[in-house]
């Protein structure tokens, strides 16, 4: 099982997150505050962290700090009501592995924190395979199946994003800051867009549908066998 | 010291050079005035008391004379002419047709007027030349004529040495009032310019800047001392501000967060009527879009009091024109909207790359969401002498004039969109994008539709 422990100084947020998190089948422990968490992460046993920018006291971002200065590797998340662009450069720059503005949808953080668990695959490999589909990274050539995909430099980009993540929940916030490097939010549906291109040029009639959405959260990818 | 204080005037644009040159005028005006007076009556006095003197030595030797009895008359010339030969005066009689009778004139002088009063007549002299003489005389008794003259060649010579030396000296004040005067001017406008240079800085976010105040204090650097405690106050206040901007964004996060876990705990726990699953989802739609709002008030105070230029590269507009296009001409399509790309490649500009991304997508996104089926919208990137021009145009229902200057104000929505969702908020952050880069925002009437322009101004070095 999972072990996630929760750094919020905030009761209710906590026991919200404990609550949503328990019922999507993670064990979590909860920290009020800095002191508090230091002899749980010392205990050991965490998959991840889930850290609090803001707390009483000592703050998340000096945590955090401290962590990585004594060579501790667990995935951290950090949470925060800030949200501008400094604020997440000082948030990954102190060591956290992804950052998450308030308030986010519970789908959004799981898929967050599944990321972090299983980081992609990031080889260097030319060629990258899932079931039928086959991306040729150097010649930029798609092919699924026999077929060659006729696809635009975007939507390679999110093909690639999707197959060193199969099986993994993506969500429109991770694709924005990912292939498009955009930092800031669209009022469009940019991403839904794209994505149903990309599919229609995936997914012949008959075919299995290769990205399919995950209702309120976003999007995974699955080979078809 | 001096060659620094030249080489800051070489960079003076002209405006400034001519106001400083009439300052400079005024002042050798002035001068001139002052110093003509004060020569004029040297002249005046000096000139007029020496010509009186020599008149009067003149008029009594002559008066002196007359009153002598006749016959004993040409005794006292010879006698004089033996006895004083180095006297100043020359003296003459002459009889009535003009021949010498006795003296040292040889010959009566051409244009002589019998009436005592002495005048300056030109005489030939006996070697040829001319000399100028102050000459007096009169008709005696039988009809000889007495003259006593002077000689005032030297006088004279002296006077106009006098004069060229007084006007040459006032030539040289002149010229020193109007150079001291320009000299002045330029270096107060200077010192003008460099107050007006930084507070244009500040006015672009540089908070922490402060007007030059010097060891001399004069008026000037009083003001200077007053407006930086003003700046002073201001930046607290703004610090302050920002501050409490973040607190709220804050305050008013957290507690979202757990409502919003709360809804979806709700919403997933698979007891709810399908009537009461629509409302969640309303109300989960309701905090994220509080959420959205907060982060752009954010982003807007963050870009407008981050007075750090963080990240100032080139950027090529015509590039990054190019992509959005790219991005965005499948939801064009989707809107059933003709999206094209005009751009002079490259159109280089100083900026924030992902900044001003986002204000062109922020205008994209506008122009696709406002112009409405079958229309156009087209992104532009010209360049020009001085500057670039970035604009995102359509032919849809436009901006009413009316409008325009409000539609850039936080919140406000132009009265012909309501009914179309959003928050508002998205020019108000292309303008302060625009105000961080220096750029200007410009609204347009596209007849029909609307043209929001990026004028930015760029140095043609890197053009």
């Amino acid at each position: 099982m999972t072990r996630l422990l929760i750094i919020e100084d905030d009761a209710a947020t906590a026991r919200e997150l404990q609550a949503g998190l328990g019922a999507r089948g993670y064990e979590t422990g909860l920290a009020g505050s800095v002191e508090a968490a230091e002899p749980l992460v010392a205990e050991g046993g965490w998959d991840a962290l889930i850290v609090d920018r803001m707390l009483p006291g000592r703050d998340g971002l000096g945590f955090v700090r401290a962590l990585r200065e004594r060579d501790e590797t667990v995935p951290v998340l950090i949470l925060t009501a800030l949200g501008t662009v400094d604020d997440r450069i000082q948030g990954l720059r102190a060591g956290g592995d992804d950052y998450l503005v308030k308030p986010f949808a519970l789908g959004e953080l799981v898929a967050r924190i599944e990321a972090l668990l299983r980081r992609p695959a990031m080889g260097v490999r030319p060629v990258l395979r899932a079931g039928a589909v086959e991306l040729d990274l150097i010649a930029r050539t798609a092919r699924r199946g026999g077929r060659d995909l006729e696809l635009l430099p975007r939507e390679f980009q999110l093909l690639e994003y999707f197959m060193r993540r199969e099986g993994q929940v993506v969500t429109p916030a991770m694709l924005l800051r990912d292939v498009w490097n955009y930092n800031f939010e669209l009022r469009s549906n940019l991403v839904d867009v794209q994505l149903g291109r990309l599919r229609r040029k995936l997914d012949r009639q008959g075919e299995t549908k290769l990205i399919t959405n995950v209702r309120g959260v976003g999007f995974v990818f699955r080979a078809d066998s | 010291m001096f060659a620094a204080w030249a080489s800051s005037f070489v960079r003076i644009p002209r405006g400034v050079w001519r106001s400083a040159a009439r300052f400079g005028a005024l002042v050798a005006l002035l001068l001139a005035l002052g110093v003509g007076a004060v020569f004029g009556v040297t002249y005046w006095v000096t000139t007029r008391a020496l010509f009186r003197s020599i008149d009067g030595a003149v008029t009594e030797q002559l008066e002196l004379l007359a009153e002598r009895p006749p016959e004993m008359l040409p005794f006292m010339i010879t006698s004089r002419l033996q006895h004083q030969p180095a006297v100043l005066t020359q003296v003459a009689l002459f009889a009535a047709d003009g021949s010498l009778i006795v003296g040292d004139i040889e010959r009566m002088p051409a244009g002589l007027r019998f009436d005592s009063r002495p005048r300056i007549l030109s005489v030939p002299t006996a070697e040829g030349g001319m000399v100028r003489l102050d000459v007096a005389a009169r008709t005696l008794a039988g009809g000889r004529h007495l003259v006593v003259a002077r000689d005032v060649e030297d006088l004279l010579v002296f006077r106009a040495t006098l004069t060229r030396i007084l006007l040459l000296a006032l030539a040289a004040c002149v010229g020193l009032g109007m150079a001291a005067g320009t000299a002045y001017a330029v270096r107060g406008q200077a010192r003008l310019r460099r107050l007006g240079a930084t507070a244009e800085r500040i006015m672009l976010g540089a908070l922490g800047e402060r007007l030059e105040v010097r060891q001399r204090r004069d008026a000037m650097d009083e003001l200077s001392i007053v407006v930086n405690r003003i700046l002073d106050r201001l930046e607290r206040l703004v610090e302050a501000w920002k501050n409490a901007g973040e607190n709220i964004a804050h305050d008013l996060r957290t507690p979202l967060t757990a409502l919003r876990a709360q809804l979806e705990r709700l919403r997933d726990g698979g007891r709810l009527e399908e009537r009461d699953l629509v409302t969640v989802a309303g109300s989960l739609r309701a905090i994220d879009s509080i959420r959205a709002l907060t982060t752009r008030l954010l982003r807007i105070a963050e870009i407008e009091h981050d007075g750090r230029r963080r990240a100032f590269t080139e950027v090529d507009m015509a590039g990054l024109l190019s992509e959005i296009g790219e991005d965005f001409t499948p939801l064009a399509e989707d809107a059933g909207i003709a999206l094209r790309v005009e751009a002079d490649a490259p159109a280089v500009v100083r900026g924030d790359r992902e900044l001003l991304a986002e204000a062109v997508i922020n205008l994209t996104e506008n122009a696709i969401k406002y112009a409405g089926h079958g229309r156009h919208v087209v992104l532009e990137a010209k360049r020009s002498a001085g500057r670039v021009v970035v604009a995102v145009s359509d032919d849809g229902p436009g901006i009413a004039p009316a409008d325009r200057e409000q539609v850039l104000r936080r919140f406000y929505r132009a009265r012909a969109s309501q009914g179309v969702p959003g928050s508002g908020l998205g020019l108000a952050l292309v303008a302060s994008i625009a105000g961080h880069h220096g750029f200007e925002l410009r609204l347009r009437d596209n007849a029909p539709g609307c043209r929001v322009e990026l004028v930015c101004p760029v140095r043609e070095a890197t053009v």
